[in-house]
């Protein structure tokens, strides 16, 4: 079951766009300008371009990866303090992601690594999440 | 506490105005105080809602977060019997209660806050004035 960068990222992005209550996943190379959303693009998860290790050279060429992948989950909230709504949308994602332990037929392993606290300014929120991942790599150019 | 609705700086000048002209025994209420605009004993009390100045956030596409910056400039007569000081703490008191018995505007905008009162100092019998600051928050769609 190799894998490469590629495929793992694709395949976290088709898991995340079947989170309950998500709308849009969009993968970012820098930070997004969130102004340019509207708040029905919301709830939006922006998989921000992850770090990418060795975890382990194996024999034959064939090394564990490892990607560490920071999402940021963007929300519209008019309350106050919008902790429902962020508890919410990150039990929904912890369910889809952490259930398994592993990301569909790509990454072996897919974890949750920290939460941060919820920050914004009404009605506009968000907070991030980090995601273990590791995966066998296959040689083919990403 | 939701905020559901969008407004403008006009709409909120207007019901800032109905506010005003329902206080009791006001005589006279208008917008942006001009120099050739005498005030006299038959417009006492009254008051100018000036508008100073807003400053905008953009927070999506379709919200933008306002802080709007209101001017409520208060005049009192004094009959030759009576306190000037008193007669303008009065109206005061109850320009501040006005403002701050429905701080939302009738669920228009976020809050409003009085920012800052001033009164000058060299009033002169019978003329009081007052200027009350007032610092609307609201949403609106650009």
């Amino acid at each position: 079951m190799s894998q490469n960068r590629r495929s793992v990222l694709e395949e976290l992005a088709a898991q995340l766009a079947t989170v309950s209550g998500v709308t849009a996943v969009q993968r970012s190379y820098g930070e997004i300008d969130i102004t340019q959303k509207a708040s029905t693009d919301l709830p939006l998860i922006e998989i921000i371009e992850p770090e990418e290790d060795t975890y382990s050279e194996m024999t034959g060429q064939r090394n564990l990866m490892q990607l560490m992948a920071n999402l940021r989950i963007w929300f519209v909230d008019w309350n106050d303090t919008p902790q429902a709504a962020y508890g919410t949308l990150m039990k929904n994602i912890r369910d889809k992601l952490g259930s398994q332990f592993k990301l569909g037929n790509s990454a072996i392993v897919c974890r949750v690594d920290s939460i941060s606290a919820v920050e914004g300014i009404l009605p506009r929120w968000n907070f991030s999440m980090v995601l273990e991942l590791r995966y066998y790599m296959n040689e083919q150019s990403t | 506490m939701s905020i559901y609705v969008k407004t403008t700086k006009e709409a909120i000048m207007t019901a800032l105005g109905v506010k005003f002209n329902a206080i009791s025994g006001i005589k006279f209420v208008d917008y942006q105080r001009v120099y050739d605009q005498g005030i006299d004993k038959a417009r006492s009390p009254g008051v100018f809602l000036n508008d100073v100045r807003i400053d905008k956030e953009k927070l999506l596409s379709d919200i933008t977060k306002n802080e709007f910056t209101i001017g409520v400039v208060g005049f009192v007569w004094a009959e030759e019997d009576e306190n000037l000081a008193t007669i303008l703490n009065a109206f005061l008191e109850t320009c501040k209660d006005a403002v701050v018995s429905d701080r939302r505007l009738v669920g228009t905008v976020y809050t409003t806050n009085i920012d800052v009162i001033e009164t000058d100092g060299g009033n002169r019998h019978p003329q009081g004035v007052f200027v009350m600051m007032l610092l609307v928050t609201f949403f609106s769609s650009e």
